[in-house]
């Protein structure tokens, strides 16, 4: 009997550990799908904008980076580009703007830059304001798989991509969504 | 041990045979089967998914075997994958619902599709209806329209990498390009077309050649478009926005969501490329863009190629089949040696025992697999717990072995080795349908108390079924073998230890669910039908024990009454999950309530021929 209870304990304590083992194994729940922690890190590149200013993504300084696909075809991103200018402008010291237009024509694009900086009465040639064509699409499609405007990726200093907005910023998403990964404000 | 090792060296001999690195002379849509695809929650390989498939569907067997090349086949050739016929629809009413040929039982996606054509009210009422108000019949018309739905999804998956469009209008064979490649100039394409539009108006006459093939172009990429973006189901491009829940997204998904990222455009270019080099028969483009593309995948987040070769070589082997005919020989050859000398000779002893540690070596193997597969413990389902209770069975019988004082004679061999392959049947059955390695509910896929609380009641359950077993054996040498009541003390002795184990394991897990219950739920018992179950294996065996301590029941007639645990372990165990109630009704199963019945039935009987048999025991022994 004695020894029969001691046979019993030795498989309690066996199912114990084998529990604990099995327990120690990954248990994250897993029916949702599995989940990166990490940001994706922006490919780096560097441009010409429209000024001849050559400029780098990831922002050398530790600047955000809003890396703007439109084009002037696009009637959001008509309405969008002045108030990402206006943004930029505020927030000069934590914000550069780097606004890659898929134009065919660089007249189209220049004469929509005109029109629309003295009518919104806007300052492009700010250092932290940047227009760079992108013909070809060569960063617009072959990296970044943009295909409808306007499309906005949010970029900090170390390249992280922290925030992909799908059609336009307004103001106030502006402010709600890009002010908090200003580098001060963490 | 030398068993143990030379059952370690085939296998792993097996497992190279199918990990080894594909040297492809040629092109061959098996050389895709370990990339990943996010399914049923979880991240697997691709041959999972198309095996998933087509297990669904029920395709014949030479499908299935072929599993990759068929689901892959259907998406790279949607033409040729349409007329596969691969779907198996029985009901003779589905058949005549569908207008289909009532002699066969296999039919293509074209011709159900024809089928459904015209019963779109039917189906939606349906739909609407709740499951115990259907028939038979409109059950099954149901399922083959929803695994239709999933194969035109299939279908559709790699449609925005063939090659449909032309590239450049002015050539007189102009190159075929995809829809992904067209969408580079597709705005300047639309802004062209916009302008011969409002110059020329909308009469195709007034058009030139070139004109008119770049509206065709056009209207034919927003028709792909408008159809390919239901196309959800082949997650394999990681996009890496995790943020908006959008992590893993079909190809058609990144187009219609929006979800274009560095990872996913690159992900999406190997694709890409690998269907170019498919169509061009380019051995050299699709063996680089292969490794490329395995490169990409790595360097993503929660994909490890180790695991989907595994995987891979998981659903090679047939292990339930190979552990159920190294079994089965074991029985047969120690039944042979009842009868034999040649087998009851050291040779033939040593040959049964080779084969019963290779057979629980391979057991073990699997559930090791599956547990590095899943990385949880391998009883989470109610497929996984037949599979565990099988195996512990076979481990019981083999480490008994070990110690000649508690060694099970040949005839409980033989039980043990018929019920865990019979258990392994039913996990096949059970499993049949579609993948056994499935993703837990939450509510399970907890912490310590859970995975010792499984672990426990299943050592538990497997006790306990021995208990019964050894029951009918006792009963049954009683009952035909003459000259076996010399050793009959030893045996009652040995059920009765067998009975204080399954009693302690049964108790201790029922109280570890309690805790665990009560941590997660918030209340330690709540009469939920599992845990009656479990109660009830509890009631009964230490109600059996207090009889036999107290000399209420004779020896003879404990061993009688432990017979019916089987069956209070089978209600336990399915019988609950037949019930669909209460918080423990995950893993319920159709078509299993009449087995589980007929199973009773069957040993109600053996039951009543055994102490009919065994009737002048009753009364005359204490």
């Amino acid at each position: 009997m004695k020894r029969n209870l001691i046979i019993i304990a030795v498989c309690c304590l066996i199912a114990l550990g084998i529990g604990f083992v099995a327990s120690r194994l990954s248990f994250e729940t897993v029916s949702e799908p599995p989940k990166t922690t990490q940001f994706q890190t922006s490919p780096t590149l560097s441009l010409t904008d429209h000024l001849g200013r050559s400029l780098d993504v990831p922002d050398k300084k530790g600047r955000i980076i809003l890396l703007n696909f439109w084009a002037t075809w696009c009637p959001p991103c008509v309405v969008e580009f002045p108030e990402l200018v206006q943004f930029a402008t505020t927030h000069e010291e934590d914000v550069v703007l780097v606004a890659l237009s898929v134009d065919q024509n660089d007249e189209i694009l220049e004469r929509f830059l005109t029109q629309t900086s003295e009518k919104h009465d806007l300052d492009l040639s700010l250092p932290n304001i940047h227009v760079v064509r992108d013909a070809d699409k060569s960063i617009t499609f072959d990296v970044f798989k943009t295909m409808r405007f306007p499309e906005t990726i949010v970029i900090d200093g170390e390249g992280n991509m922290l925030h992909k907005q799908i059609g336009e910023f307004t103001p106030e998403s502006l402010k709600e969504i890009v002010v908090p990964f200003f580098p001060r404000d963490k | 041990m030398r068993y143990f090792i030379l059952i370690c060296m085939l296998f792993i001999c097996m497992c190279a045979g199918v990990l080894r690195p594909v040297q492809a002379a040629e092109i061959s849509l098996k050389d895709i089967q370990s990339m990943p695809i996010l399914y049923n929650g979880r991240l697997q390989p691709i041959k999972s998914f198309a095996t998933d498939y087509l297990s669904m569907i029920d395709a014949p067997y030479v499908y299935k075997t072929n599993a990759t090349d068929t689901v892959m086949g259907m998406m790279i050739d949607p033409e040729k994958g349409l007329s596969l016929p691969i779907y198996r629809v029985k009901d003779q009413a589905v058949k005549t619902i569908l207008s289909l040929r009532t002699d066969n039982d296999y039919f293509s996606l074209l011709d159900i599709l024809d089928g459904f054509a015209d019963k779109q009210e039917l189906v939606s009422k349906l739909s609407e209806m709740n499951e115990s108000e259907l028939t038979r019949s409109e059950k099954h018309l149901l399922d083959v329209y929803y695994a239709t739905l999933m194969g035109v999804d299939i279908s559709r998956s790699l449609t925005l990498f063939l090659p449909l469009l032309p590239k450049n209008s002015e050539q007189e064979n102009p190159e075929l390009i995809s829809f992904l490649e067209a969408q580079k100039t597709r705005a300047e394409l639309q802004a062209e077309l916009q302008g011969v539009l409002s110059e020329k108006g909308t009469n195709l006459e007034d058009f030139t050649e070139d004109e008119v093939t770049n509206a065709a172009s056009a209207m034919i990429q927003d028709q792909m478009s408008f159809y390919g973006q239901t196309s959800r189901i082949f997650k394999v491009i990681p996009t890496g926005w995790d943020t908006q829940g959008l992590s893993w997204l079909s190809p058609w998904g990144v187009v219609s969501e929006d979800a274009g990222s560095p990872l996913s455009a690159r992900i999406m270019d190997h694709w890409q490329n690998l269907v170019n080099a498919y169509f061009r028969q380019d051995g050299t483009l699709w063996n680089t863009t292969r490794s490329d593309l395995l490169l990409s995948y790595n360097e993503v987040d929660g994909v490890s190629q180790s695991r989907l070769q595994i995987e891979s070589a998981y659903n090679f082997v047939p292990f339930n089949a190979l552990i159920s005919l190294i079994y089965l020989v074991a029985a047969v050859l120690i039944s042979i040696s009842f009868r034999f000398e040649v087998v009851a000779t050291p040779l033939g002893k040593k040959l049964i025992k080779g084969v019963l540690v290779s057979g629980v070596s391979i057991h073990f193997v699997m559930i090791l697999i599956r547990c590095l597969i899943m990385e949880r413990p391998p009883i989470g389902t109610i497929y996984e717990s037949i599979i565990a209770v099988s195996f512990c069975l076979a481990l019981f019988m083999v480490l008994s072995d070990w110690v000649k004082r508690l060694s099970f004679d040949k005839g409980m061999k033989v039980a043990v080795l018929l019920f865990s392959t019979f258990l392994i049947l039913l996990a096949s059955l059970i499993g049949q349908n579609g993948s056994t390695l499935m993703v837990l509910d939450a509510v399970l896929n907890t912490h310590f108390w859970l995975a010792t609380h499984v672990v426990v009641i299943t050592l538990g359950y497997a006790a306990s079924v021995l208990c019964g077993l050894y029951a009918f054996v006792l009963l049954g040498k009683l009952a035909f073998l003459k000259d076996h009541v010399v050793k009959l003390d030893q045996e009652y002795k040995y059920l009765y230890a067998l009975s204080i184990l399954a009693l302690m394991l049964t108790t201790t897990g029922t109280l570890l669910g309690g805790v665990w219950a009560d941590q997660s739920w918030g209340r330690f018992w709540g009469w939920d039908p599992k845990e009656n179950g479990a109660l009830l294996i509890v009631l009964w065996l230490s109600w059996l024990v207090h009889a036999r301590i107290t000399k209420l029941i004779s020896n003879y007639m404990y061993a009688v009454l432990m017979t019916p645990i089987i069956s209070i372990v089978a209600l336990a165990w399915f019988g609950v999950n037949l019930l669909s109630v209460g918080l423990h009704s995950y893993g319920f199963t159709q078509g299993l309530a009449s087995l589980l019945f007929g199973f009773i039935l069957i040993q109600i009987l053996a039951s009543c021929i055994l102490v009919w048999q065994t009737r002048s025991y009753i009364g005359n022994e204490t």
